[in-house]
């Protein structure tokens, strides 16, 4: 049983795949997002409150989900800056 | 040249809760901050011989509307400051949380006159007898003006319904003697873990036995089982739920929960409940806090209006222990318990990784700290004071002051409530979706009036300082 239990929490908190979903291009959590993609989220709740934790909306998958999931599809915001970088040969 | 493999080209990423910004750029934080700045203050004057009763002013009772102009006339100067000063302090927390400052203002500029307004009609000494509530005058002010007459949308910046009531709980805690919440606590946390365990059950499974996909059912559970629209949106995240499903969670929470407003104060007088008996079954099954906290106003005005026996406090302080003790606290363990079962059994496969018990801590309503903080603050700081003094220095000095702002601060909240349901803009729920979610207020409601009133009654009923 305890057994059991262990194996669940490490498959639950183990990371898997791809790139954090917080710093994918595909993923938007800021407040005013997110209000304005769940009409009712105001009136008695906060697109603002702590329960939110850092969680978003996947444009990609069309799921609400934590900034701390990975993915295998993960495209970082960043990615032209990088390679720019990249190029010119900076570490 | 090779492109660098995606996750080295990860921008850096900062782990919720993990940040100093969420400090200033939570809701919740700053009701902390504001709750206890307004104490703090209120303390260091009535200790230096001084007091914020001055700027907690709002109308006294009043026969003829003559009395009523008179009183706004002699006392224009103390509402002024009053609107200047809480508008200063809402503004600085609405730019740094992110609300549009020019939409804000506006917004909040209508939500105070609308609110001298509900505070006033409160006041006037026929209103018991029409059943004048000012919680209920300020919800149906505010339904009657979304949708009959219609405000700009983008006046919603300053109707934040969250905001105000957080900020109003935490004044609530300095009111609420510390000594209480440990009292009645423990009671207050197993009545709502009792109701709230076995609604989620019955929402999940009535959910899944219709055919509604798990992580809908747990969303919809959640919503009707711990702290309604807040829960559901925690639990949405914490599931990966489709987008589609908050706003199914979102609709039936608030139409119930409106409902529920009006519902349970009215059966609870028609019951003749002591108000402490009332609050606790509103605190048991109401959905939101801050239509909770109508409901239960609601109830308290009843008492002191001498209609039903027990103190207006009684039914704020009982409806308290048990929505924001007993059940807004574990929304972090639902969401870690129901992140693991989502991530292992139901959602395998689509994305990775993410859960962690830290969990807990990052979705905890941080503004309950600033509750208990108020409570430990005050009680401590009049615990060597005689009964006699606490109610000729302490109270007007220090206590009523508080409690003025914190009216101020929950009917905002109540007119925000009114002004941002758009009954014609609610997603669409569908009939499994609400046949679950009505099983579970079906026996929230029952399972709380038999815990509220018969297994716990005398408790609730003597709830005193």
């Amino acid at each position: 049983m305890i057994a059991q239990l262990i194996a669940v929490w490490r498959a639950a908190t183990s990371s898997t795949v791809g790139g954090r979903c917080g710093a994918c291009r595909h993923f938007a959590n800021d407040g005013s997002t997110v209000e304005a993609a769940f009409p009712g989220l105001a009136i008695m709740g906060s697109g603002f409150a702590s329960v939110r934790a850092d969680d978003g909306i996947c444009a990609l998958r069309g799921i609400y989900l934590s900034g701390r999931a990975r993915c295998d599809q993960f495209a970082p915001y960043m990615q032209a800056r990088n390679l720019t970088r990249v190029r010119s040969g900076a570490t | 040249m090779s492109l660098e493999p995606a996750a080295a080209l990860e921008v850096p990423y900062q782990e919720a809760g993990s940040g100093w910004t969420e400090l200033w750029r939570k809701e919740d934080w700053w009701a902390v901050w504001l709750g206890l700045g307004i104490v703090l203050v209120a303390y260091a004057l009535f200790t230096s011989g001084s007091s914020i009763a001055w700027l907690a002013v709002s109308p006294p009772k009043w026969s003829a509307f003559s009395q009523l102009l008179g009183h706004l006339e002699a006392n224009a100067t103390r509402y002024v400051a009053q609107f200047a000063i809480i508008l200063g302090l809402f503004a600085i927390a609405a730019s740094l949380i992110g609300y549009k400052l020019r939409h804000f203002v506006p917004g909040f500029v209508l939500v105070y006159l609308l609110s001298v307004l509900v505070f006033a009609a409160g006041a006037w000494d026929r209103a018991l007898y029409f059943n004048i509530e000012p919680p209920l005058i300020a919800l149906v002010g505010g339904l009657i003006i979304a949708n009959l007459i219609g405000l700009p949308r983008w006046l919603d910046a300053g109707f934040r319904v969250e905001f105000y009531i957080k900020t109003g709980i935490v004044l609530l805690g300095a009111t609420l003697p510390f000594t209480l919440i440990v009292w009645a606590g423990p009671v207050a946390i197993l009545q709502a873990s009792i109701v709230s365990i076995v609604t989620f059950l019955v929402i999940f499974f009535v959910g899944r036995r219709l055919g509604l996909d798990h992580r809908l059912a747990a969303v919809l559970g959640a919503g009707g089982a711990v702290c309604g629209v807040s829960a559901a949106i925690a639990i949405a995240g914490a599931v990966r739920a489709k987008k589609e499903y908050p706003p199914i969670a979102i609709t039936l929470v608030v139409l119930w929960a409106i409902v529920m407003i009006f519902v349970l104060p009215l059966v609870s007088r028609a019951l003749a409940l002591p108000a402490g008996v009332g609050g606790a079954w509103i605190g048991t099954s109401e959905f939101a806090d801050a239509a909770g906290f109508a409901a239960a106003q609601t109830y308290g005005g009843f008492a002191t209006a001498g209609t039903i026996s027990g103190t207006a406090d009684q039914a704020l302080w009982s409806y308290t222990l048990i929505k924001v003790v007993g059940r807004d606290v574990w929304i972090g363990i639902w969401a870690l318990i129901l992140s693991v079962i989502a991530v292992t059994r139901w959602e395998v496969t689509e994305t990775g990784g993410g859960v962690g018990a830290a969990e807990i801590w990052w979705r905890f309503p941080k503004f309950v700290l600033g509750f208990l903080l108020a409570s430990l603050l005050v009680t401590f700081a009049v615990r060597d004071v005689s009964f006699a003094d606490y109610n000729t220095a302490v109270r007007p000095g220090l206590v009523l002051p508080i409690t003025t702002l914190r009216t101020w601060a929950f009917t905002f909240s109540f007119l925000s409530i009114g002004l941002t349901t758009r009954l014609r803009e609610f997603a669409p729920a569908g009939s499994k979706p609400f046949l679950a979610f009505s099983a579970g207020v079906v026996v929230n409601v029952v399972l709380g009036f038999v815990l509220s009133v018969l297994v716990f009654g005398t408790y609730w009923q003597t709830l005193s300082h």
